[in-house]
């Protein structure tokens, strides 16, 4: 407590002095924080876009672009209902923890009708479970469930915009019923809004609107196609890490079971997130390589402070041993000098690290996601500066011979 | 008041300075005793090693060779933590530029030595206090050093060297750079803290300041030439 008082009162002595330390370490740690917190942010908003396509996706689907003649000629999905079956039957050994068959009408975005409202709409058959795979959630109303699925029921769940163009309310929305490829619907389900702006903002195909989707059983989509024609498998694999590997064991039985008339080709969210890891990672790392330069050069300021301190104090020291300071209280003044420092530059550059990510998470519209281990890593950085910084300054001091710092005036 | 036992022995003691191959002889076999109670001053000329005798009694310093026993402690074998502790409890120093902390009040001068030897936040303050005012210096507490005179100055370095009741009062050249009114002014409190039982090492080179002791010593080319025993 003594030491505490007789640091600070050193470091008031030299007040312009301990100031710009102190500024040399706020502009370190504020802009470490800044720039980890806004990254933190960006990976959030990816994430959160990502997983509205559902994180553990993957999606097997006919291979156009196939190099054979003889396969590119032929006409249909290459993925039927017997395929569905099959994949459904062997899920568990394919790792696959849900699978949905993924259904669009031959007029890609037929009109929805009613009264004189009109408006488009990116339809999918789909199966019960595909909803919970790609983190869809209601608004109002219900999911479908295996009898819509079984009776082909003229039954939809229909996305916010579709909603506000033709209903105005969710209210009206729901129970109420549209025309659209020449039959009547009713809606049983709105779903929530979902935000894919961020990918859309950087050109990704994933920016596409997921929220003028309006979903009908697979089965009721095939009865108007009048075929039993699959567009893609949307599968949720058990386990993240095998994706891949799943994603081949599907494209293989495709290829099996339909003697290779078809090609088939994939793709998984692992693989996307991969990529998307290592940009946002590298912009991560280059941003707090840049900002911890500058906390560098800031403890680069308390040593040379702290240098310049013991060279100026010499005669201080030698007092303070003359009247029974040991090396290690010496050794722990000066160290607690530069501790001190650096700790209250840590801590305002704590709060403008704070106000400067509030500020940067305003003008890039990402979340501000206060981590609480970012928060403890900045001030534990901020005390290590400093023990480093100060430790070879106080450790001169410590060993200076009373006599000798008694003679320098 | 002086008693018998000693509370220095130096025995044979020689120290030299290195300058790079060269070892520069400072003291050439020091022999000295000095009685518990006793007020001793040390003359010689400047570069007669007579400071750096003070500066290893006062544990300031080491030597190379040879024996000393302070208060029957042998500092021969001790480390630098022993000895800041010997010089925290046993020994006060006034020097000739009074070497206060010049950023700290006159009463926080004083409270240091304690700090040091772990007196607790309250008894450092009142026995502070006390002893400034026993230096007639109770309106000066809260003053920087720059705001007092040099003899107040000194005073506040002797309230310093008492503070812990040290068993040796060591005053290298306590009225150097005092005039000589205020010179005698610290001689006779220095006398007083002697007749309280103190024991205490002056080292001068002005005569009549050498003559409030009850023994001088004289020192020449790093020897005793007059005056031990």
């Amino acid at each position: 407590m003594e030491t505490i008082q007789q640091a600070w009162l050193a470091l008031r002595d030299h007040r312009l002095r301990t100031m710009l330390c102190i500024l040399g370490i706020t502009i370190g740690v504020a802009s470490v924080m800044a720039v980890s917190t806004i990254s933190k942010g960006g990976n959030y908003v990816v994430y959160s876009e990502l997983a509205t396509f559902g994180l553990n996706s993957v999606w097997v689907y006919r291979d156009f672009n196939d190099d054979s003649p003889l396969r590119r000629q032929r006409r249909g999905s290459g993925i039927d209902n017997d395929d569905y079956q099959a994949v459904l039957d062997q899920a568990d050994e394919l790792g696959i923890r849900h699978v949905s068959p993924v259904i669009r009408p031959s007029n890609w975005r037929p009109q929805v009708k009613v009264g004189n409202r009109y408006s488009g709409a990116a339809v999918l058959g789909i199966s019960e479970t595909y909803p919970s795979m790609v983190n869809d959630e209601l608004e109002a109303g219900r999911l479908f469930n295996s009898n819509d699925i079984k009776r082909k029921q003229a039954v939809a769940i229909i996305g916010p915009d579709i909603v506000d163009k033709l209903y105005g309310t969710t209210e009206k929305a729901l129970g109420s019923q549209f025309l659209m490829l020449g039959r009547r619907f009713q809606v049983i389900g709105v779903l929530q809004a979902k935000s894919r702006d961020f990918l859309a903002s950087i050109g990704s195909e994933g920016g596409q609107n997921a929220n003028d989707r309006l979903l009908l059983p697979y089965t009721t989509l095939q009865k108007i196609n009048n075929n039993k024609s699959i567009g893609n498998f949307q599968i949720e694999v058990a386990e993240f890490d095998n994706a891949e590997n799943t994603a081949i064991a599907v494209k293989q039985l495709l290829t099996q079971r339909n003697r290779d008339r078809y090609a088939y080709a994939y793709d998984t969210m692992a693989g996307y997130i991969k990529t998307s890891d290592r940009i946002l990672g590298g912009v991560a790392i280059v941003g707090i390589v840049a900002a911890s330069i500058s906390l560098l050069v800031g403890g680069m300021g308390i040593l040379n402070m702290m240098s310049t301190s013991v060279l100026e104090r010499t005669r201080e020291i030698g007092i303070r041993k003359s009247v029974g300071a040991s090396e290690a209280d010496i050794q722990r003044q000066f160290l607690l000098e530069a501790v001190m420092i650096s700790l209250i530059g840590g801590a305002l550059g704590l709060a403008i690290g704070y106000i400067s990510s509030v500020v940067l998470a305003r003008i890039t519209e990402f979340p501000l996601i206060p981590s609480p281990i970012a928060l403890l890593g900045a001030l534990l950085v901020s005390i290590v500066v400093g023990i480093a910084a100060g430790f070879f300054p106080a450790r001169r001091a410590a060993k200076m011979q009373a006599v000798d710092a008694l003679r320098t005036d | 008041m002086s008693q018998t036992d000693s509370i220095i022995k130096l025995n044979d003691v020689q120290k030299h300075y290195q300058k790079g191959d060269l070892a520069i002889p400072v003291l050439r076999g020091i022999d000295l005793t000095i009685k518990r109670g006793e007020f001793v001053a040390i003359m010689g000329q400047s570069g007669s090693g007579k400071s750096t005798l003070m500066n290893l009694i006062g544990c300031l310093d080491t030597f190379n060779s040879g024996e000393y026993v302070f208060d029957g402690h042998n500092v021969t074998a001790m480390d630098s933590v022993a000895l800041a502790k010997l010089r925290s409890l046993k020994i006060g120093f006034i020097f000739q530029s009074f070497n206060l902390i010049p950023q700290m009040t006159a009463l926080r001068n004083v409270e240091l030595p304690m700090i040091y030897s772990g007196k607790p936040r309250d008894a450092r303050h009142r026995l502070a206090n006390a002893m400034l005012a026993m230096l007639g210096l109770e309106d000066r507490v809260d003053h920087l050093p720059a705001q007092l005179s040099g003899g107040q100055q000194q005073r506040v370095a002797i309230a310093r060297a008492l503070v812990n009741n040290p068993s040796l009062l060591v005053a290298d050249e306590p009225t150097g750079s005092l005039d000589s009114r205020t010179g005698e002014l610290i001689m006779q409190q220095l006398a007083k803290v002697h007749k309280a039982g103190t024991t205490v090492l002056l080292v001068t080179h002005e005569p009549h300041i050498a003559q409030y002791a009850e023994r001088t010593v004289i020192i020449s080319d790093g020897k005793i030439i007059k005056g031990g025993n």
